[in-house]
């Protein structure tokens, strides 16, 4: 038996050997921001983006980003892309597959058509070929304070051990599915509503606002809550589930939206009950 | 000072992806939520046609005949088969994503999303019993 030790990996037909299947067209979206600096002229203005296509061959075992490094390395060195682990696990490698959002690690080849169409995440704005701007999700993120906080300092990170940080599989239930998110943004892609509304925080960065939210040591809901219930919070999100279909890690991000816009909708009875109690 | 003088000094151009006007048609899933979202303009119009009603009524008999043989219209029946289905679309999709809102901890385990579908159609089915026997004036 072939295969690693230990494991069974060599009792799938594919994993034991990659076999050559052949060629398939490889159409590649470019962008260069200075292009036409680069060919002489005086205006400092972005280029039109265009289309590559390349013939590229590919066996049982060649992935998108396979095929986007063998591109790389065989026909044009300029191309510029996004790669790291390969194992679906860094969130780095997001782009559009034939018009979807998809992992260019776990893509392969063999399950495309013969007619692959690459291009950057959509509703993202492109730096270079297949390169995102991700700096509007990590203010994003940011402003959704991604971290545990106490009770006693609701302000700053706490990450000391303490019998008040113990949790029961039970409670950890509750944020587990949530805490998955890889921040590679197909959900991003995935929703028009972050194409309509730019300021909105999207599915992933309210995600992990509720994988905060939701756990037992945490005690900052109410320091997410301006983020959350803003005009661009969660209220942009009309539901359109593609956020959850895309995820490539089963996070479910519409559920999680779902869930804070509970959370705000609750904050806001109640302040204003009390309100009407003070009066 | 012309815009260019701004700028940093940067050779970055970000360039935006405007969504296209036709998005809603690029996927099935697309494609379903557009229904979904079209299905309200149908049920606002049958809530106006039905107000409409409540107003014929309480104006007398002739009014409320006028409103019947208006209902009675082709158009207006082939409006009404439109809003039942649109009825239908918006109650199915809605029952079928909304365990995602509604999250049930048994012990160390999730209540499962087809049982929280169940209870929705449970409750209509029971609902819609309860209108009928009141329709039919209180007998079974």
């Amino acid at each position: 038996m072939s295969g690693c030790e230990g494991c069974n990996c060599g009792s799938r037909p594919d994993a034991a050997e990659s076999r050559p299947l052949g060629t398939k067209r490889v159409t590649v979206f470019r962008y260069r921001p200075c292009s036409a600096v680069e060919q002489g002229s005086t205006e400092p203005r972005g280029g039109e983006p265009w289309y590559d296509a390349f013939e590229v061959p590919y066996d049982t075992g060649t992935s998108v980003a396979d095929a986007l490094g063998w591109i790389k390395d065989n026909r044009d060195a300029t191309l510029a892309f996004r790669v790291s682990c390969r194992m679906g696990i860094c969130g780095s490698c997001g782009l559009m597959v034939n018009g979807k959002p998809h992992l260019a690690c776990e893509t392969f080849l063999r399950d495309l058509p013969d007619e692959v169409t690459i291009a950057p995440l959509a509703n993202l704005d492109v730096e270079r070929d297949l390169i995102v701007d991700k700096e509007p999700f990590l203010a994003a993120l940011t402003e959704v304070k991604p971290w545990l906080m106490s009770a006693a300092n609701a302000d700053g990170f706490d990450t000391a051990l303490s019998e008040n940080n113990r949790q029961t599989p039970a409670q950890m239930l509750d944020y587990q599915q949530f805490a998955q998110c890889i921040n590679c943004l197909l959900c991003y892609a995935a929703c028009p509503q972050v194409g309509f509304n730019r300021p909105f925080l999207g599915p992933a960065a309210i995600t992990v606002a509720m994988r905060y939210s939701r756990d037992s040591r945490d005690h900052g809901t109410a320091q997410r809550l301006p983020a959350l219930d803003a005009e661009s919070g969660v209220w942009p999100c009309t539901f359109v589930g593609a956020c959850s279909t895309v995820c490539p890690k089963g996070v479910d991000p519409a559920a999680a939206v779902q869930l804070a816009k509970l959370v705000a909708a609750k904050a806001r009875a109640t302040g204003l009950i009390k309100r009407k109690e003070k009066r | 000072m012309s815009d260019l003088d701004q700028r940093p000094a940067s050779n970055r151009r970000p360039l935006a992806q405007p969504l296209p006007r036709t998005w809603f048609l690029g996927t099935t899933e697309y494609r379903l939520y557009a229904l979904r979202e079209a299905s309200a303009l149908f049920l606002g119009i049958f809530v106006i046609n039905v107000c409409w009603a409540v107003v014929a009524l309480s104006r007398g008999l002739e009014t409320w005949e006028r409103w019947l043989a208006f209902q009675r219209h082709p158009a207006v029946v082939v409006f009404t088969v439109i809003t039942l289905a649109m009825v239908l679309l918006q109650s199915v999709t809605w029952f079928q994503v909304s365990p995602k809102a509604i999250r049930v901890r048994l012990g160390e385990r999730q209540l499962r999303a087809s049982w929280i579908i169940a209870a929705q159609y449970a409750a209509a089915f029971v609902v819609l019993a309860l209108l009928i026997w009141r329709a039919r004036g209180g007998r079974s």
